[in-house]
């Protein structure tokens, strides 16, 4: 028995460092929230990440392997998280859903000298303050211009905000809108009310709007779930006016959860699958459908991308030293992915356009309209 | 703008919220009042309540007055087994313990919440009978905020006779009061307890029901608000008094809904006048509005 015990124990010790000599596999982190009220956002972009690495499993050679690191939809956890990817042994990092997290992560990041890209957090301060972070999607003033615009178009002249106050994605989106709107004669923006997410009673709040008598609700949430409690609950005090939104209602759950109320309402996101982009879209589509038997939502498609960007950068970058692969990484350009061509800015933000989408009475979804930068 | 259709809508939505929490908040008192135990699974329970619902009508698609027996019945039971796993091991520890092992099962739920179902929000079943809006002028009433007042007056009333009028209820009175006593003098401890636990966490499952279906969306982290929101209600009514529960939750709900519909601006600090009113209350009387005189053990 001692033998035994002796022998496992030699195997245990003996097996890390068997691993270390073999290096195998490329190992790159997947920084999101799987857990907390962001989850479902993180839920959508690991499918895309997964179903990249199935496709596209190696680089360099090599195997490559996801790590996760969940970092709970919490800011403080999302350090820790951050610091136990980094700790793993990761040389590049994907993600994060919703800004705010992107953020926290990012100044371990940066401290640690990690390549990180995101999908689709779209607060310009990702990028902006972390000479590590890059993205593959838009950025928040460019988006909240549109959605201006957008209202400007629809004649919405009457306009209330109801704005997630813990989140930095909402806040900022809303900020950016109304800095487009005040160009515009004769629009103005009503009522501004401020929740938290966990709150659950709009009917207060929802009160105090529709006492000023807008045309439109402009719901900036950092997932679809609340803007479809606000919807169905102002349907329920009697609203007849439209809703609109950001990228974050382009979700499942907008429309599961509030039923007939979410008809109309329109929002941004980043890709249509109606509109194939490239020759990439439809195998994407197609292994997507055949693995999960859905359609994908925006921020799966972009998750895809975000890992054959980096993967790319890595093939380029011919090494995993840290330094070259940020270099190749923010020298993407004309990269082609599956929700479109990818090219980076000086400030590693894409450039790329923002669609329109609207839902229907059935809870699909129909392209409205896409505009360019 | 306040003409007499918004007065009217501010108040029943203040009045629907604040029976909602009255509900929840009775779980606490009658707990703390026979264990002086803060039984922090509350909210978890609640939220498990939820799950069950969600499956039985979605998935199962069992009518829903089926699913909500059986749900009140498995809510009660899993609040009864985790007294009996959790915190009747530490009846006779230090004070301390079993709070933690409290805050232990909380945590546990949520997290066994999150493997089992995901972390995805879903969609609480809508039953029409429930849902549907009624307008009277321009006043538009969910049913569910007329029925919730009464469904808590109803448990209310049923619930005091049982404390005051029967056996069950004279052995937890006397459990509460002392119950070293009250196991020499015959009581059955484990029992008493037992039932106190079940009636409790059966009122979660009801809870969660009226919840779930006002506020639509279920996810493993619901529990905590309303956790929290009811659990400053039992305090502030008075923890341990049932009725003081009720008139707390009533409270809560009301300064929620009128603050913010009188002051729109601060609507992101609404949980703020919340506990400042229960810092007032307490400064002002300790024990909570109606609060007995507390003797403490020694």
């Amino acid at each position: 028995m001692k033998k035994i015990l002796a022998l496992t124990l030699a195997l245990a010790l003996l097996c890390p460092t068997l691993g270390a000599l073999a290096e195998a596999s490329i190992k790159i982190g997947i920084f999101e929230p799987m857990t907390g009220a962001t989850a479902a956002g993180g839920a959508m972009e690991k499918e895309g990440f997964d179903l990249a690495n199935e496709l596209y499993p190696d680089v360099l050679g090599k195997k490559i392997e996801l790590v996760y690191g969940d970092n709970k939809s919490d800011r403080a956890e999302a350090t820790l998280a951050a610091q136990s990817l980094v700790d793993k042994g990761v040389i590049a990092v994907l993600g994060s859903y919703a800004s705010g997290l992107s953020m926290a992560g990012g100044e371990v990041f940066a401290e640690e000298e990690i390549p990180a890209l995101t999908a689709t957090a779209t607060n310009p301060t990702v990028t902006l303050d972390c000479e590590w972070y890059a993205r593959i999607c838009f950025i928040d003033p460019f988006q909240g211009t549109m959605l201006a615009r957008y209202a400007v178009k629809n004649e919405y002249k009457k306009i209330a905000i109801m704005r997630e106050k813990d989140s930095e994605y909402a806040v900022g989106l809303v900020k950016y809108f109304q800095d487009e709107l005040a160009n515009h004669e004769g629009f103005e923006v009503v009522e501004v009310c401020d929740f938290m997410n966990k709150d659950e009673d709009f009917s207060a709040l929802l009160g105090a709007v529709l006492a000023a008598q807008p045309d439109v609700i402009f719901t900036s949430v950092s997932y679809a779930d609340k803007a479809a409690q606000i919807m169905r609950q102002a349907r329920a005090l009697g609203y007849e006016g439209a809703f609109f939104g950001g990228d974050t209602l382009d979700a499942p759950e907008l429309y599961s959860i509030a039923g007939e109320a979410a008809k109309g309402a329109v929002f941004t996101t980043f890709y249509d699958a109606a509109q194939p982009a490239t020759e990439k879209t439809s195998e994407f589509l197609d292994a997507y459908r055949s693995k999960y038997g859905k359609e994908p939502a925006a921020s799966v498609i972009m998750a895809y991308d975000a890992y054959l960007t980096m993967r790319d950068a890595i093939e380029r970058a011919g090494s995993t030293d840290n330094e070259a692969i940020r270099e190749a990484l923010f020298a993407t350009s004309g990269f082609v992915g599956a929700a479109g061509t990818i090219t980076l800015s000086e400030t590693h933000d894409a450039v790329r356009p923002v669609v329109f989408k609207e839902v229907q009475a059935d809870g699909t979804t129909i392209f409205k309209d896409m505009i360019e930068p | 703008m306040f003409d007499l259709t918004r007065v009217l809508q501010t108040l029943t939505d203040a009045l629907s919220l604040g029976s909602l929490y009255a509900l929840i908040a009775i779980g606490y008192t009658m707990v703390y009042g026979v264990l002086r135990l803060i039984n922090f699974a509350h909210g978890e329970i609640f939220m498990i309540a939820m799950y069950i619902v969600f499956y039985g009508i979605s998935l199962f698609t069992l009518p829903w007055y089926v699913t909500f027996t059986v749900t009140i019945l498995v809510t009660a039971l899993l609040g009864t087994l985790a007294e009996r796993l959790a915190y009747r091991p530490l009846r006779s520890a230090p004070r301390i313990s079993i709070l933690v092992s409290a805050i232990g099962v909380s945590y546990f739920l949520q997290n066994l919440a999150t493997v089992i179902f995901g972390g995805r929000p879903l969609n609480f079943p809508q039953i029409p009978l429930f849902t549907d809006v009624l307008t009277f002028g321009d006043v538009y009433i969910h049913r569910l905020s007329l029925i919730v007042p009464i469904v808590t007056a109803v448990l209310l009333l049923m619930l005091v006779f049982l404390i005051k009028r029967t056996r069950t209820g004279m052995a937890m009175r006397a459990v509460a009061r002392d119950y070293d006593a009250a196991s020499l003098m015959g009581i059955d401890l484990n029992r008493t307890i037992a039932i106190t636990f079940f009636i409790g966490s059966a009122l979660a499952g009801v809870g969660a029901i009226m919840w779930g279906m006002k506020y639509t969306r279920i996810s493993p982290t619901i529990g905590a608000m309303p956790g929290i929101k009811c659990f400053i209600a039992a305090v502030l009514g008075g923890i341990g008094n049932t009725a003081g529960a009720v008139l707390g939750g009533l409270m809560i709900g009301f300064i929620e809904i009128v603050i913010v519909a009188l002051f729109p601006a601060l609507s992101g600090y609404r949980d703020a006048f919340a506990f400042i009113v229960l810092i007032i209350v307490l400064l002002v009387k300790p024990t909570g509005l109606l609060g007995g005189k507390t003797t403490e053990k020694v």
